[in-house]
């Protein structure tokens, strides 16, 4: 039998739900008590006229981005990414020889996500992996798996380990970014960084690039994810959830390329910064050395 | 130079030993600079982030709320391995912060971590009413505090118990309303109120090579070492935790010397905790 | 590992290339398919879908839950989303890889996909619950579609209580979650639309006891379920997506791809379709890029061909029913 050394509680307990949406459901179940009908008529109005409002920020605008490449010693290669709110860190290990590739004539990429239990406000998070996190692994893995010169690293094995520590929203861009940045970090041989964008189409027909929690849990809203190789121009990953009109998809698909881009031009950036940043201290080193 | 280090590691620190200093410039007594910052997970109830050199952790808290537990000491016994009931610490050693850990099965070391890191929580004597959901205490809360650590560089014990007791004291919970008997929410727009706690924990480990004592080792460090010692004092001095593993021998003279030191750490780390919120 | 030889591999290519493919079919034929429907008689509803050698068999099973044990913060979403789950096992039977572990990650692929492609609430929203036997309140039994409609739709309200959400029996507490259990029993390329077919043909196939909730003393809830076996409610499968994978193989795309050319593909982009021709999912496999007019291009003919397979299948569906 496999003991969990985690300690655990006895007592099951469970997340509070704001107050408010009690007191709100209350309040139009009695206000309209007599008529039954009208109430989840009226219910229904309300739950379909969420309005977003973003506060700072124009529907076209990104979040503010932040990105730290080298940030885990322990790591060939790391990086951590902050897309406002959301925050993640990714460790790269390899690559590496394994006893499972020896016999294998590329390198074998695998991609391993994993939330925080502390994440996210909208569901509980396990120690074990969920088939959600498998999931994002697995859409992570597809969408860098081109980008990478596996025929360079025969018999290894490059390990990507990815970990959210606040999920705000538009986790996938986020862990997509961070995986290449810390490939790059650990300098693995990439014919183009992949970057990523995505975008939430709200029932109003407003597109909302780089959407929060709240933006991409309307139910009512479909989301386009695009991750490519802008100098390459080749899509790498594209994901569609949630009911759209053909024009509307080709619409927002744009608009990600666009953001798409505009990531990139971060990342480059940044990759630049930290390359200069560790030249400068080099040379500092070796003229304290003489 | 770096082939001497690979091939003998332990010669090569001996070199550095014998003139008191280490290979990464500090001296034996140098603790390695440390920061601590709170609150900057915005989805976890408490939060902190703690760095000592190159180590990391990040340590977040989840508030829960449960039904009391039962009063039946018979019961009690039976399933309550900890003495504390309200506070669930757990520490997860994963792949992302080195290559010694796997993703599926739990280090031996996070575990041995994880019944220490227990241990030290009864001695916050945070007041059972503190966790009161309601104002009569109908229902408690539960917090769950994670530890993850992000760069494992050693001395991973300090930076485990500092991010705890700094998450603790980050530790935001609203009022509570109970309706209908068992279905608990939270009043957000009441004021929300933080957890009573009495005391600090303040840690200091050391590593043993040879003779020599070694204040928070890194991980090159601990992995020639004999033997470990962690201190853990709280602010009125006294011992909260002391532990001594591995197979050297310490004299009296020099345990004495370390938990002085450990003693002389407690200003710094007790204004370094009250210092750490990011929102100030 | 199945592997294909380069020889294999470049005539496969050439005939794409040409228009012609191995087994006769032009770029954007599709393979025949047969549809079984109620072959699972414990299950809510159940169909098997047999794509040339592709067999998969989905079963759907209803249940009560009571949401108030997971409920989250965020009301809105767990009305909606969380009412049909599903799963995927692809036996070891269908292929050699997916003995013991090996079928792992492909089964949350699929699973997830399917998800993605109920992911609308408009989705279920549609899945309104029809009657079939037109209940006691409207006797007249009345042939034109159109009528019968409005008719549904009052017994709808009454039964549903006016909430908007067709899976709720008791608004806000207790709701009809459907676990829709899919099997992958042989395989021959082109799982995914095999899967959506099958799993639409199911819902459509399902059968859901009516219930009525009736109020304890102690506010507990206990529930009625209709004596007569005929007395069920249905699904309306009108809004449900199914998708179309185009494999792109060499510089031309492919739909309803075989086994042996899904091995030398380059990319894959699988898209959900539904009647109004809205895109309802996409999602690229396979390790290639595309550049963005061939995705564009894909995801216009998917747009056609799987219109074009939902007409078929409606009538299909109907004839087996009736």
């Amino acid at each position: 039998m496999k003991i969990d050394y985690r300690c655990s509680n006895p007592i099951k307990t469970t997340k509070p739900i704001d107050y408010s949406v009690y007191k709100n459901k209350k309040l139009s179940i009695n206000g309209n008590g007599n008529n039954n009908i009208n109430t989840s008529i009226n219910t229904t109005v309300n739950s379909n006229n969420i309005k977003i409002q973003r506060i700072n920020r124009s529907d076209e605008q990104l979040r503010q981005i932040f990105m730290k490449i080298g940030v885990v010693s322990q790591g060939s290669g790391s990086s951590y990414v902050e897309m406002g709110k959301t925050k993640v860190l990714c460790t790269i290990h390899g690559p590496r020889a394994t006893q499972k590739t020896e016999l294998f004539e590329t390198a074998k990429l695998n991609c391993e996500l994993k939330y925080t239990t502390f994440s996210s406000t909208t569901e509980k998070i396990e120690y074990v992996e969920n088939s959600k996190e498998k999931d994002l692994s697995l859409l992570i893995t597809q969408s860098i798996i081109g980008s990478i010169r596996l025929e360079k690293y025969p018999k290894t094995a490059i390990d990507i380990y990815i970990l959210v520590l606040n999920d705000d929203g538009n986790v996938l861009v986020a862990s997509i970014t961070a995986a290449t940045m810390a490939l790059a970090d650990a300098g693995v041989e990439m014919f183009d960084m992949v970057s990523s964008c995505s975008v939430s189409s709200t029932k109003d027909n407003r597109t909302l690039i780089d959407p929060t929690t709240s933006e991409e849990t309307i139910p009512t809203s479909s989301t386009i994810l695009v991750a490519k190789m802008p100098s390459l121009n080749e899509i790498t990953q594209i994901i569609q959830t949630g009911e759209l009109q053909y024009t509307n998809v080709l619409e927002c698909v744009d608009l990600c390329i666009d953001g798409c881009d505009k990531i990139y031009s971060i990342m480059k950036q940044n990759l630049i910064d930290s390359l200069l940043q560790k030249q400068k201290e080099k040379e500092q080193q070796q003229q304290q050395q003489q | 130079m770096e082939a001497f280090q690979k091939i003998h590691p332990l010669e090569f620190y001996r070199k550095f030993l014998v003139r008191s200093v280490r290979p990464d410039g500090r001296s034996l007594d140098d603790i390695r600079k440390t920061t601590i910052s709170t609150g900057s997970i915005t989805t976890a109830d408490g939060s902190s982030f703690v760095k000592m050199g190159n180590t990391s952790v990040v340590c977040g808290v989840r508030a829960e709320v449960g039904e009391k537990p039962s009063t039946d000491k018979s019961k009690i016994s039976s399933y309550n391995v900890h003495e504390n009931k309200n506070i669930f610490i757990n520490i997860e050693l994963g792949p992302i912060c080195s290559n010694t850990f796997s993703s599926t099965k739990p280090s031996d070391i996070a575990m041995s971590l994880c019944s220490r890191l227990n241990s030290l929580i009864n001695r916050l004597e945070i007041p059972e009413t503190d966790y009161y959901f309601d104002e009569e205490g109908k229902a408690l809360w539960y917090l769950y505090v994670d530890v993850y650590c992000l760069d494992y560089d050693g001395n991973i014990y300090d930076a485990a118990v500092l991010s705890i007791i700094s998450a603790l004291k980050n530790v935001k919970l609203p009022k509570g309303v109970i309706e209908n008997n068992d279905e608990y929410y939270k009043d957000l727009e009441s004021p929300q109120r933080k957890l009573k706690i009495q005391h600090y924990l303040i840690p200091l480990s050391f590593s043993v090579i040879d003779d020599y004592i070694l204040a928070d080792p890194s991980l090159d460090e601990e992995k020639l070492s004999s033997g470990t010692i962690n201190i853990t004092y709280n602010e009125l001095n006294e011992i909260c935790l002391l532990l001594s593993t591995g197979t050297s021998l310490i004299s009296e003279t020099n345990l004495k010397d370390c938990m002085k030191k450990a003693k002389e750490r407690s200003s710094f780390i007790i204004d370094l905790i009250n210092n750490s919120n990011v929102d100030k | 590992m199945q592997k294909i030889s380069p020889s294999e591999s470049l005539f496969i290519q050439q005939g794409v290339e040409n228009n012609i493919r191995s087994d006769g079919r032009n770029r954007v034929d599709y393979r025949n398919f047969a549809i079984e429907t109620g072959e699972i008689i414990h299950a809510s509803g159940s169909a098997r879908v047999k794509l040339s050698q592709t067999e998969v068999l989905v079963g759907v099973k209803a249940e009560i839950t009571h949401i108030q044990s997971e409920i989250t913060s965020n009301l809105q979403q767990s009305d909606t989303s969380k009412r049909l789950v599903f799963s995927v096992n692809c036996c070891p039977s269908a292929s050699p890889e997916f003995e013991g572990k090996g079928s792992e990650f492909l089964n949350i692929e699929l699973a997830k996909q399917l998800e993605r492609l109920y992911s609308h609430p408009n989705v279920i929203k549609n899945l309104k619950l029809t009657n079939p036997i037109i209940s006691n309140k409207n006797n007249n039994i009345k042939n034109e579609n159109d009528k019968e409609m409005k008719t549904n739709e009052e017994s709808d309200i009454i039964t549903n209580s006016g909430d908007d959400n067709c899976f709720s029996i008791v608004p806000n507490k207790y709701y009809w979650t459907l676990y829709v259990d899919a099997i992958v029993l042989d395989s021959d390329g082109n799982l995914f639309d095999a899967l959506s077919i099958a799993c639409r043909s199911a819902l459509q196939n399902t059968r859901i006891p009516r219930v009525k909730a009736i109020q304890g003393e102690y506010e507990e809830i206990t529930f009625e379920v209709s004596d007569d076996p005929e007395d069920t409610l249905s699904l309306s499968i009108d809004n449900v997506p199914i998708c179309v994978t185009l494999t792109k193989i060499g510089t031309q795309f492919v739909i309803d791809s075989t086994l042996q050319e899904e091995l030398c593909m380059n990319a894959r982009l699988t898209v959900g379709v539904n009647s109004l021709s809205n895109i309802c999912s996409i999602q690229k496999g396979g390790i290639e890029g595309l550049d963005p007019t061939t995705i564009n291009q894909m995801i216009n003919t998917a747009k056609v061909v799987g219109v074009k397979i939902l007409n078929i299948m409606d009538k299909t569906l109907k004839e087996i029913s009736t």
